[in-house]
């Protein structure tokens, strides 16, 4: 929790000291970029995350275990991996889903390899800006050698977590 | 498009009210919210439906300010490293070196799609070699500070973020090294060709 917003924190004024010295005009700017946005993000963040908070109470949980769970094993990655894959839209429904996920007792290997899923598939993000832009065939040979990125990612979660123990639980 | 907005800050309004609180998005999550919320009541009772939005009104309050930092944190980042930056640092390198630097370059890039397919469009017509290119796009999708400073980071604290990262450090080059083996597009044939 509070390493949680030091490290950012100090991220932070490292770089507005850096910042500054180029111009201090970077830094307001910066401030009123950075407020805007977040006021900007907010509202549909919040009704997103409540959103999701409701729909974990209707999930049942048994479901979510038994497919994704911590012993779901490979099945639950590449079930993980394809879900990720398929999920339209970018972090503010994405992210508020895997909080769903891991309170319903999603594994941290599954909801790695669906973050992976979702990071490199990206399939709205394929159609609108990668294939227009770079052919399908390069979008063909990215996705190809893309494919094995989330289950591998999920499983090195899983041999992280057992050398290291697992985080404790966050929600 | 970011970087303009603060170089050239004051010209934009402050805040964007309407985009905030009336668009499009915000509109379906009430929307959805307004429903799941009233399903949890009806279906779980009362109790349950008070408890769920104590929980997500905590989640909320520990999550804004870290939230709030990393916005600051990535504008910082977009004002200091430009596109020209970026395009510049990937030019210039290729092979193995090509692409470390690209993975690199790939986790520092800030902004979404609309500023990282353009430089990997022109790059790619400028004739930087495929790996470099994929190393670039999986890391940026992966690897994104970006990412990990607005939402892994305030949503799911930093062990987890932590793990995150440390599994995908060698995606990038996993990624890059299979496109190798993969045969050429027609745009690499032609390139090929014209260089020769």
């Amino acid at each position: 929790m509070i390493v949680g917003i030091l490290f950012p924190a100090l991220f932070a004024v490292i770089l507005a000291i850096v910042a500054r010295r180029r111009s201090p005009a970077m830094v307001r700017a910066a401030v009123r970029s950075a407020f805007g946005r977040f006021v900007e993000i907010m509202p549909k963040i919040a009704a997103a995350l409540i959103a999701a908070g409701f729909v974990g109470k209707l999930v049942p949980a048994s479901l979510v275990g038994e497919h994704i769970g911590r012993d779901s094993g490979f099945y639950g990655i590449m079930l993980a991996t394809i879900a990720g894959g398929v999920m339209p839209g970018g972090p503010i429904v994405t992210f508020p889903i895997v909080i769903v996920l891991m309170k319903a007792g999603a594994g941290y290997p599954q909801v790695v390899a669906f973050l992976t899923g979702w990071s490199v598939f990206a399939l709205h993000r394929m159609f609108i800006y990668e294939i227009p832009m770079m052919g399908w065939q390069f979008s063909a040979v990215r996705l190809t050698s893309s494919l094995i990125l989330p289950p591998l990612a999920g499983y090195l979660t899983m041999m992280v977590m057992a050398v290291f123990g697992s985080p404790p639980a966050l929600f | 498009m970011n970087a303009k907005e603060v170089h050239s800050g004051g010209f934009r309004p402050l805040i964007d009210w309407r985009k905030a609180f009336l668009d499009t998005t915000t509109r379906v999550f009430t929307a959805l919210m307004i429903a799941a919320g009233a399903a949890v009541y009806v279906i779980k009772g009362p109790d349950v439906f008070y408890a769920a939005v104590r929980e997500e009104l905590w989640l909320l309050l520990a999550f804004t300010p870290k939230m709030m930092l990393a916005f600051f944190v990535a504008a910082l980042v977009t004002a200091l490293v430009s596109r020209e930056l970026v395009a510049r640092w990937l030019g210039a390198q290729s092979g193995v070196r090509g692409m470390a630097m690209a993975g690199g370059i790939g986790a520092v890039t800030p902004g979404g799609p609309m500023v990282s397919f353009p430089l990997v469009t022109a790059l790619a017509d400028s004739g930087a070699a495929r790996p470099s290119l994929i190393a670039y796009l999986t890391s940026w999708t992966t690897l994104g500070f970006q990412r990990i400073m607005i939402w892994e980071l305030p949503l799911l604290g930093i062990e987890y973020a932590l793990i995150r990262l440390i599994v995908s450090l060698p995606l990038p080059f996993i990624a890059a090294l299979v496109s190798m083996r993969l045969p050429l597009t027609d745009r690499e044939t032609v390139s090929r060709e014209a260089g020769k």
